[in-house]
């Protein structure tokens, strides 16, 4: 008798809980992306002003970790991995990576972190991961201002290339949200993703060259520094450094990757999220 | 009785031509959580995969285990259950924020529910979490800035309106949440719990906004633990028990059967206990068929649309059969009036609804079993894969080691020379460098003459060093004049070691040792290196780049060899690439030993 209605709905009535098709879907978020934004300034405002240096936070923790990082391997590195103007080449690193840090974390809670924002209001869920991403991106803005008072101080040229680093960042972006999108996803799935996700910020942190010289230290293993500059965090920490400081020229490779693997990220990661719309109110 | 009230139940429908704005077809909801199924005790294996999880381990909690009924429009429907039966979880997968494991719910629009359990973002103000509440809603930005100050107002949070949600009371919290979630008119509004919060006058506030709501919207489903406000706004009211639809009937008859029910004592009351809720379900499929289509497993009736609330006569017996048949056996002396109609009914040895409940139950452990096979095998081949990737890798890094030194090897049998190399001259225009400060730089030009050499590579130290280990240059030519190499000042005395490389792998130094004296010089301060316009001094070059590092990370003294090299702008010396181009593999003397024979 139930496969009898199943098949034979009543007049006008579509069946609840089921995710929309794609178009519709990106549509209605697209329609509601006010509350994205909006959820990323207040939750940024929210975080900062518990602590007592408020907004100033978001430009002390990157400097300090390139002060830590810049003191420890300055003295350390020598010979070929030791990058041509190691402070320029270090604070761009560090600066770059935290915004790809950032979003990749914060995905990961996107939703699990907001549970019960999800349970109670029905709107598409993919404004969760995009308002994270949405928040890194606003705390990049005066992490990058003070980027460009630093290098200019450091006696870098200021130069029109450095008006580049906007569109690369922009790319960056989209490459970010399409990781979130993947990380919401997959630890809604298994929460133990979130404990995965440190390790590979700080294998990513590593293999990128944010504090050595890639191109250096692989040079005599062509195959070896082929795959390192494939990692699409590699590539973008390059572009920034290409455009910003004068002594770095970033492999072709990586002016070639970039865009490709945002765009490869952001069509898997909306797919693979749209994928499980329906399911994101069943995580507790 | 039975065809009496079918026949009005048609009439009805035939003259109010009312619409369906949601049918629930046997809905199930399973929740998936860690749980510890028992306790864990000190005997059970440390090593069993329930260990490794804590000693807990993935149990499927059936919250709602088939519900079926009709709701339709101009309807107010109350639905009643003790905590935990399911009721929150039925308006959830009504609403779609949760989805149903089994059978489908349609809707003729998303129903929006109003919940004590909205929380939104507790670090933000109240006002800020209207704004929020509003814009997920889908109100554009102009409209919920318009709303804000009139939603704060039904809230009445006055000053509150500014701290932080988190602060609030639950009260306080309830009253904010129902007033953003009431924002807006809504054709289908489910409302949980919300009548029984905040204080008296709020509740009648929020009952005055219900019922607004309710005439604006198609159809209003709530769940309270009030029977009076139940009474007073349901004309039809929903039984939910153990996941389950156990009564759907006329507002007074069920919430009369409810509260006898709720004051019998020793009832497991909480949790989907299949075996006390068997009998129950029986029941009710049995029932219907003796008595009227009209009732909860109605479903079979093949209209479309379930009729709304019966006639109280009809119902009332119903409903009363329903209940004396499922509780005759623990209650009858409770009441010895009720239970009388029902009492002779037969149970079933088999209903259809416990054979699909057994084969879902089947279908479930073949599922888990396929599942554990499947992760069995994943793990494996990541294993596999994890041994294959480490095994590659290993392999590119020998390949590409190997290519380096054949290209070292290939030059050689040219030069037929297999022979030590002789440094038959090396030495350095002055002995002694005039420097302004400890901080300056100046530059040496050195000269030497090298015979059979593969490579000859320039270092500097306070010592003999090996050029090749720390090079300040490589790649040089075999015989050069006035080469020019920074001097670094803060060092007493610097000494150039030139190192070059035979054919046979065998290495030879020679050094030359160049001291410094410091000259005083009126016009240049200490901060000399930073104005390199101001700096006259011939001898002492302080080209930009070089000092930039240092100065902020680094104090300039102890860098023995600084990276780059500063070229001095009247001489063109050899391009100074950094190291990594060609410096000679340190395993020379290997490949080399292997081409001998």
């Amino acid at each position: 008798m139930v496969d009898a209605r199943l098949a034979a709905p009543a007049d006008g009535l579509s069946v609840v809980g089921r995710r929309p098709p794609l178009g519709a879907y990106l549509t209605e978020a697209w329609r509601r992306r006010r509350f994205a934004f909006t959820l990323a300034g207040y939750r940024l405002i929210g975080t900062l002003l518990k602590n007592r240096l408020g907004i100033l936070w978001i430009v002390l923790r990157p400097l300090l970790m390139a002060i830590l990082y810049g003191t420890i391997f300055n003295f350390i590195l020598s010979g070929a991995a030791r990058p041509q103007n190691f402070v320029q080449y270090l604070l761009v690193g560090v600066f770059i990576f935290e915004y790809f840090t950032g979003s990749f974390g914060g995905g990961s809670r996107a939703i699990t972190g907001n549970a019960k924002l999800v349970q109670s209001i029905g709107f598409p869920r993919i404004l969760l991961p995009v308002s994270v991403v949405a928040e890194q991106a606003m705390r990049m803005i005066p992490v990058i201002l003070l980027l460009g008072i630093l290098l200019l101080a450091l006696g870098e040229p200021i130069t029109w290339s450095w008006l580049l680093a906007i569109p690369i960042l922009a790319v960056m972006t989209v490459f970010n949200l399409g990781v979130a999108l993947i990380v919401a996803r997959l630890s809604v799935h298994a929460r133990d993703v979130q404990q995965v996700i440190p390790i590979i910020n700080r294998v990513l942190f590593y293999v990128s060259g944010i504090f050595f010289s890639v191109d250096g230290a692989l040079a005599p293993f062509p195959v070896l520094l082929t795959i390192a500059q494939s990692i699409p965090t590699y590539e973008f920490v390059a572009l920034a450094r290409d455009v910003l400081l004068q002594s770095y020229t970033a492999p072709l490779i990586a002016w070639i990757g970039a865009p490709v693997w945002a765009l490869v990220a952001i069509v898997v990661g909306v797919l693979f999220f749209w994928r499980a719309e329906a399911r994101y109110g069943l995580s507790e | 009785m039975s065809s009496q009230s079918l026949a009005e139940d048609r009439a009805r429908m035939a003259d109010v031509a009312r619409r369906a704005l949601i049918v629930a077809e046997d809905a199930h909801v399973t929740y998936r959580t860690y749980a510890s199924g028992k306790r864990f005790n000190a005997r059970d294996d440390l090593w069993s995969l329930r260990a490794l999880r804590g000693g807990r381990k993935l149990q499927l909690v059936p919250a709602l285990r088939g519900v079926t009924f009709t709701a339709s429009e101009g309807e107010t429907i109350g639905v009643v259950g003790h905590n935990g039966s399911g009721k929150s979880t039925l308006f959830r997968a009504m609403s779609g924020l949760i989805p149903t494991s089994e059978g489908r719910i349609w809707a003729a629009e998303r129903p929006v529910l109003l919940g004590v359990n909205a929380a939104l973002v507790p670090d933000l103000s109240g006002e800020n979490n209207i704004k929020l509440g509003l814009l997920a809603m889908g109100f554009t930005a102009e409209e919920a800035a318009a709303r804000v100050d009139e939603i704060a107002d039904f809230a009445e949070l006055n000053e509150f309106l500014h701290h932080p949600m988190r602060t609030y009371s639950s009260g306080m919290g309830a009253r904010l949440r129902f007033a953003i979630a009431s924002a807006k008119a809504h054709s289908i509004l489910l409302v949980d719990e919300a009548l029984s919060v905040g204080d008296r006058r709020f509740k009648q506030k929020s009952a005055q906004r219900i019922r607004e709501l309710r005439d604006s919207a198609g159809l209003v489903m709530i769940v309270s633990h009030s029977a009076s406000s139940l009474r007073e706004t349901c004309e039809r009211v929903l039984w939910i028990h153990q996941g389950e639809l156990r009564a759907d009937g006329a507002a007074e008859e069920v919430i009369d059967d409810y509260l006898k029910w709720t004051k019998q004592p020793g009832r497991p009351v909480v949790g989907a206990a299949a075996k006390a809720s068997a009998p129950a379900r029986k029941q009710k499929v049995a029932a219907p068929k003796a008595s009227t289509p009209s009732l909860v497993g109605g479903v079979a009736d093949a209209a479309p649309v379930e009729a709304g609330p019966a006639t109280a006569g009809g119902r009332a017996a119903v409903d009363a059969g329903v209940e004396a048949s499922f509780l005759d056996e623990l209650f009858a002396e409770a009441f010895p009036a009720a239970a009388t109609p029902k009492k002779a009914v037969p149970v079933p040895p088999e209903s259809p609804r416990a054979r699909a409940r057994r084969e879902r139950y089947r279908r479930t452990t073949r599922e888990r079993s396929r599942r554990r096979l499947v992760a069995l095998v994943i793990t494996g081949a990541a294993i596999l894969l994890a041994v294959g990737a480490g095994a590659a890798i290993a392999l590119v890094a020998n390949a590409t080691q190997r290519p380096g030194t054949p290209v070292v090897a290939g030059v050689q049998p040219d030069e037929t020379v297999v022979a030590p190399a002789e440094i038959t001259d090396f030495a350095a225009d002055v002995s002694a460098v005039e420097c302004v400060s400890a901080e300056s730089s100046a530059s040496v030009k050195l000269s030497w003459t090298v015979d059979a050499a593969l490579a000859v590579a320039l270092g500097a130290g306070t010592g003999e060093i090996d050029a090749f280990e720390s090079p300040l240059e490589t790649a040089l030519p075999l015989v050069e004049v006035d080469h020019s190499v920074p001097f670094p000042c803060s060092e007493e005395a610097t000494t150039y070691t030139l190192t070059a490389e035979g054919a046979d792998g065998t290495r030879i130094s020679e050094t030359v040792s160049v001291a410094r004296t410091l000259v005083k010089k009126p016009d240049t301060t200490p901060d000399a290196p930073r104005k390199p316009g101001n700096n006259t001094n011939p001898g002492v070059k302080s080209p930009p780049k070089a000092t930039k590092p240092p100065r902020t990370t680094t104090p300039p003294v102890n860098t023995p060899a600084p990276p780059q090299n500063p070229a001095p702008p009247e001489q063109t010396s050899p391009p100074q690439e950094p190291p990594p181009e060609e410096p000679p593999p340190t395993e020379d003397p290997q490949p080399e030993e292997n081409l001998e024979p």
